[in-house]
């Protein structure tokens, strides 16, 4: 017996021992096309995601409709959560290639399985890092947000050097009849019980933490980091003051805002100033980018009357100060189109009520179509372009 | 899986180099994203997670799922063995995703791996 016999062979024996139809190529191929599904999702909403944060954007992010970025970024962690049992499902199922020997038979076939440590590493990296941004988790140096859009970036180009590779053959497990599949003679109803248990355990893990965005699912929606209705005045926070670093750093008495840059006049408000202003109250949705959203009224100045008071020129752009320790999220910019919403407010109360101190009182920026860590709290002053 | 002609059919299609025509510019493009902002990146560790995700989920996890489930398998009554198996790996699942909270300002939580245990329980007659 040759050396190519006798690889073939030993091959053929692991393989043998597998017996299970849920290692079955049909369930890799039904898996594979709702990953696929599931991971564009999350890369397009991820993208949108990028966009609102980017501070500078080849097209400007709108501030219309205003509950854009709530709907994207609840499907982008809704979408990662229940990919989790589909991918870990997905590589059970193809796991017995792992013992393929030899590796790889021809050059083709080498390429194609040396695209899956990116494709394999990425996608576990990216439900795994994004997870545990959501409970504010960081075992590592690098920022979360860049790390986590690279290894997208890298991960769906290994995915589409997949789908290249393995279009026909999913097609035509895919279209084959399931009855005819080998595995499936010995066990008709293991591999849809296996395919009904990952779909439940995907829906599950939908169910339980869509309650963080769509508030009639909050009761039991257990797995949800946050919850709308939970929280200082109704309205859950990502960051406390105390976490911020600004307890203690505010008074009342000797607060200003400040409104300077490119502007004729600038201004030093107080808070009795900022009350006497017209007010304008909006409806607005915080939107986190861990997934979670709630609704509600909040009350304030309108960032464009500021603005037209000090006479900045129109299509000004702002970046907005906070008190609190500086950081990627300390400032925001507002776009020309944010800055002149008329629902892009320096809030002060929020249902009819002062500010709570981990909602930024005294001041917060709160605007339409906007991601949560741009919602600027405990506002010190606006910097005019 | 005994049918040879199915397991060559496992080499790539020609669609492989469409593949890489279009998915190379993009892995390329994520690569080029860590370098230009490797300060705070830091490619060597970002590189070591991705790799380490795979190396580990394929020498550990896998391997121990495996000796798990053969080794239940041997004690859990066949009939049982599809809402055991289920209730585990949901539970595992559940485990990774809400097993940690996000500190001081977390909506309280009720356990959530007893959440998918007891949904298993309640569970196992329609399956057995």
């Amino acid at each position: 017996m040759s050396a190519v016999d006798r690889i073939a062979v030993l091959d053929r024996r692991i393989q043998d021992r597998v017996t299970s139809p849920n290692h079955d190529r049909r369930n890799a191929a039904v898996l594979g096309l709702c990953l696929g599904v599931a991971f564009s999702t999350c890369f397009a909403t991820g993208l949108m995601s990028l966009w609102a944060q980017s501070r500078d954007p080849w097209i400007a992010w709108p501030s219309r409709p205003a509950g854009l970025y709530r709907i994207s970024q609840g499907v982008h962690v809704v979408t990662g959560f229940a990919s989790v049992p589909l991918l870990l499902a997905k590589l059970w199922t193809v796991a017995p290639h792992l013992a393929r020997v030899p590796p790889a038979r021809t050059i083709a076939h080498a390429i194609e399985r040396l695209s899956l440590l990116p494709l394999v590493g990425g996608s576990l990296f990216l439900v795994l890092s994004g997870t545990a941004n959501v409970a504010r988790w960081y075992p590592w140096e690098f920022f979360f947000t860049l790390a986590h859009r690279a290894a997208a970036w890298i991960t769906i180009g290994a995915l589409v050097v997949h789908v290249g590779a393995v279009a026909i053959r999913t097609r035509d497990a895919l279209r084959r009849d399931p009855l005819d599949s080998e595995a499936v003679v010995a066990s008709p109803t293991d591999r849809r019980t296996f395919l009904g248990g990952v779909a439940a355990t995907a829906g599950i893990v939908a169910v339980a933490t869509a309650g963080a965005t769509i508030a009639p699912l909050s009761r039991v929606s257990v797995l949800a980091q946050r919850r709308p209705g939970t929280g200082p005045q109704g309205v859950p926070v990502n960051k406390s003051a105390e976490q911020a670093g600004v307890r203690g750093r505010i008074d009342q008495a000797t607060y200003r805002l400040l409104v300077i840059g490119a502007v004729d006049q600038e201004l030093s408000l107080s808070l009795a100033d900022l009350r006497a202003m017209p007010a304008r109250t909006a409806e607005l949705p915080i939107a986190c980018v861990e997934g979670w959203s709630t609704s509600a009224p909040w009350s304030g100045v309108p960032v464009r009357d500021l603005l037209a008071r000090a006479g900045a020129r129109p299509g000004a752009s702002v970046d907005v100060e906070s008190f609190q320790d500086p950081g990627v999220y300390s400032t925001s910019v507002l776009n020309a189109g944010h800055a002149a919403d008329r629902d892009t407010l320096l809030a002060l109360d929020l249902r009819g009520e002062p500010l709570h101190i981990d909602h930024g009182w005294p001041v917060r920026l709160i605007g339409p179509n906007r991601p949560g860590v741009a919602q600027t709290k405990w506002v010190g002053g606006l910097f005019v372009r | 899986m005994t049918d040879p002609a199915a397991r060559t059919s496992d080499a790539p299609g020609r669609g492989l180099w469409v593949g890489l025509l279009l998915g190379v510019p993009v892995l390329a493009w994520g690569i080029r994203g860590l370098f230009a902002a490797s300060a705070r990146v830091h490619p060597p560790e970002l590189a070591r997670w991705i790799v380490g995700a795979a190396v580990v989920h394929d020498l550990v996890v896998i391997p121990v799922t495996l000796a798990v489930g053969l080794g239940l398998r041997r004690i859990v009554p066949p009939t049982a063995w599809p809402p055991v198996r289920w209730a585990l790996a949901a539970t595992a699942v559940v485990t990774v995703i809400a097993g940690r909270s996000s500190g001081a300002m977390a909506a309280p939580r009720r356990c959530p791996p007893c959440s998918t245990a007891t949904m298993a329980g309640a569970s196992l007659p329609s399956w057995a």
